[in-house]
């Protein structure tokens, strides 16, 4: 098969920023940040069922 | 539905429609028409992203699930904050540095033709036979909550996805999603409130909470392991992080929308944004339908909640026995509600449930349709207040345009670049591929109702073909990791590498009880262990000459 052509089209012509994060310094520390909010949603949600769960 | 229901109804899909054409106007270029001209900020992202996945399935099905099995269903989620972050660590800066508009695009810079050829082809069978089904598996249960042909239904709704996705590409599709979202939220919490706010004056929120608990409405975390069972906790850290990760990674339905970001960072937002609010908007929705349980414990629940089946057990013989064992066991289970809220262990609520549970079963027998779909809207068209009722109608109903909008443009942009321009016509000009991708749009929205219409027939089909689309990202996934990671993978390794791997998932399906979660993290890593062992023996084989 032969090679793609790219479309032609002014969009691509400007130049792919990757700043850094508006808070926490670093991507990495925001990426740290999520996982421990989702650990913490866990253990919520584990807490609410272990609260209201029905004898055994 | 009153009169002020059906302005209000028809006014929000008018305002929807509207707003989301005049935010989309302009669109005047295939990069702004597929990738809004990449100026999107991120928490339109974010909130369409959000939106795309909402469908109306997700509120009328999620609050009867929780109804009737509890919270459980919510550890589904709890892939994909984890998910969204390997995304932007990896995913979101190789697509924007690439500068593709479709993630298969990217495959063929990566490895070769073949491999985008047979992955491009995939996504479009999985995603085309998803398109149909969006569309018509909320349409089955509005036609019957609105008394229209399920012809009219699916024409209404797929008439204006069609024209708004067609005219303002996914600029229009993208605002339209966050003032969908938020309207979304705004009536659920509105039918929240009025849930407890009709609950019985004795009983509290707390009340209602402590009886929610008692029977066993409040699962949200099991911890048990166990690889056949759906919804635990395992299942959704381990195999929902694969399936998300395939969803958000590799389906041009999502990939699109963070493309549309005006930077690496702005896509990055997007996607945290949906990973920080998805599991907490779905414990909510969740949590409401445990409520409207116990609303329907102190307010007498019809013995179906689906209309039209209701309507035909009333003619049957058996009907009159079991409406009256059905009465007495609801008499008993207000009762043993009233002894939970004082304080009492509960068994007898959950031996009246199951005598409950028992009667219903034996009603639903006959019936075509799950009922569980029918709970949240019966609810609703009961007990809301006028203008309410039209609007939560209204909202569900543009949900379902918002999914939809979301896949057809999506098979639009692949059906245009991946096939169309990638190998019938190379050498156009921007407009004739704008004027293409209008027309693709066109195709798939007419395509999507026309099966949608056919799939109706396939009745409980509907419910296969959905868990089919399931089958296919675990290989998607396995190639786009290949592409990330083993950086002395070819193409030859790639392509084989799905082709095995689809056919193990294809294998593992017909043959096992493994529950479909696990199917993606089987097809990728089958994917990646084909892919390294070719890798390996064409290393040795050219050492070796």
């Amino acid at each position: 098969m032969e090679e793609a052509t790219p479309l032609p089209d002014k969009g691509f012509e400007k130049e792919i920023l990757d700043e850094p994060p508006p808070f926490l310094g670093s991507w990495k520390r925001v990426y740290r940040f999520v996982l421990i909010y989702l650990a913490a949603i866990i253990f919520l949600a584990w807490l609410f069922t272990k609260h209201y769960a029905p004898p055994v | 539905m009153t009169p002020l229901d059906w302005i209000v109804l028809f006014g929000w899909i008018t305002f929807l429609v509207s707003y989301g054409l005049w935010r989309g106007r302009g669109s005047t270029s295939v990069n702004q028409y597929l990738l809004a001209g990449k100026t999107m900020p991120w928490y339109a992202m974010g909130l369409s992203i959000m939106a795309t996945q909402a469908s109306a399935i997700t509120f009328i099905s999620t609050t009867g699930q929780a109804y009737v099995d509890g919270m459980r269903f919510v550890q589904f989620y709890f892939g994909l904050p984890i998910a969204m972050v390997l995304l932007s660590a990896t995913a979101v800066p190789i697509f924007h540095r690439a500068k593709v508009y479709t993630a298969y695009e990217y495959l063929e810079q990566r490895f070769d033709a073949k491999t985008r050829v047979i992955v491009t082809i995939i996504f479009l069978i999985g995603r085309g036979l998803g398109a149909g089904v969006a569309l018509a598996a909320p349409a089955i249960v509005m036609s019957v909550m609105l008394d229209w042909p399920f012809y009219m239904t699916t024409i209404v709704m797929g008439g204006v996805v069609i024209l708004f996705t067609t005219m303002g590409g996914i600029k229009a599709v993208t605002y339209a999603d966050v003032q969908q979202m938020m309207m979304i939220m705004g009536a659920l919490v509105l039918a929240l409130l009025i849930a407890i706010s009709r609950l019985p004056h004795d009983v509290s929120f707390m009340d209602a909470i402590r009886i929610a608990g008692a029977a066993g409405r409040l699962n949200a975390i099991d911890t048990h392991f166990d690889p056949n069972n759906r919804y635990n906790l395992w299942s959704g850290l381990i195999g929902s992080t694969f399936l998300m990760l395939a969803y958000f990674g590799t389906d041009q339905s999502q990939v699109q929308r963070y493309l549309t970001g005006k930077s690496i960072g702005q896509s990055r937002l997007g996607l945290l944004l949906n990973a920080m609010a998805k599991v907490p908007v779905q414990f909510f929705i969740l949590f409401i339908g445990a409520i409207v349980f116990v609303f329907f414990i102190f307010e007498r629940p019809p013995l179906l909640f689906q209309p039209v089946e209701m309507k035909r057990l009333e003619k049957t013989a058996e009907y009159p026995a079991l409406q009256a064992r059905y009465q007495q066991a609801l008499d008993e289970r207000q009762v043993a509600a009233r002894k939970v809220k004082d304080g009492g262990s509960g068994d007898e609520f959950r031996v009246a449930q199951q005598k409950i549970n028992a009667v219903r079963g034996e009603a639903a027998k006959q019936s075509k349709d799950s009922d569980t779909n029918y709970i949240f809207l019966s609810f609703v068209t009961r007990y809301l207040p006028r203008g309410l009722v039209g609007l939560i109608l209204g909202v569900i109903l543009t949900a379902t345009m918002s999914a939809s909008s979301g896949e057809i443009n999506s098979l639009a942009t692949v059906s245009m670049i991946d096939v169309y321009q990638r190998h019938f016509h190379k050498h156009a000009t921007d407009r004739h591929y704008l004027l293409a991708s209008r027309i693709a749009t066109l195709f798939w929205g007419i395509y999507a109702v026309t099966f949608a219409n056919f799939a109706q027939r396939l009745g409980s089909l509907i419910e296969a073909v959905n868990q089919v689309g399931s089958l296919f990202y675990g290989s998607m996934l396995g190639v786009f990791v290949v592409a990330f990671f083993m950086k002395k993978a070819g193409g030859t390794a790639a392509f084989w590498g799905v082709v095995v791997g689809q056919a193990t998932t294809f294998a593992v399906a017909r043959y096992t009880p493994i529950a479909y979660l696990w199917y993606n993290m089987i097809g990728c890593l089958v994917v990646l262990a084909v892919a390294w062992g070719i890798t390996l023996a064409s290393r040795r084989g050219t050492a070796a000459t």
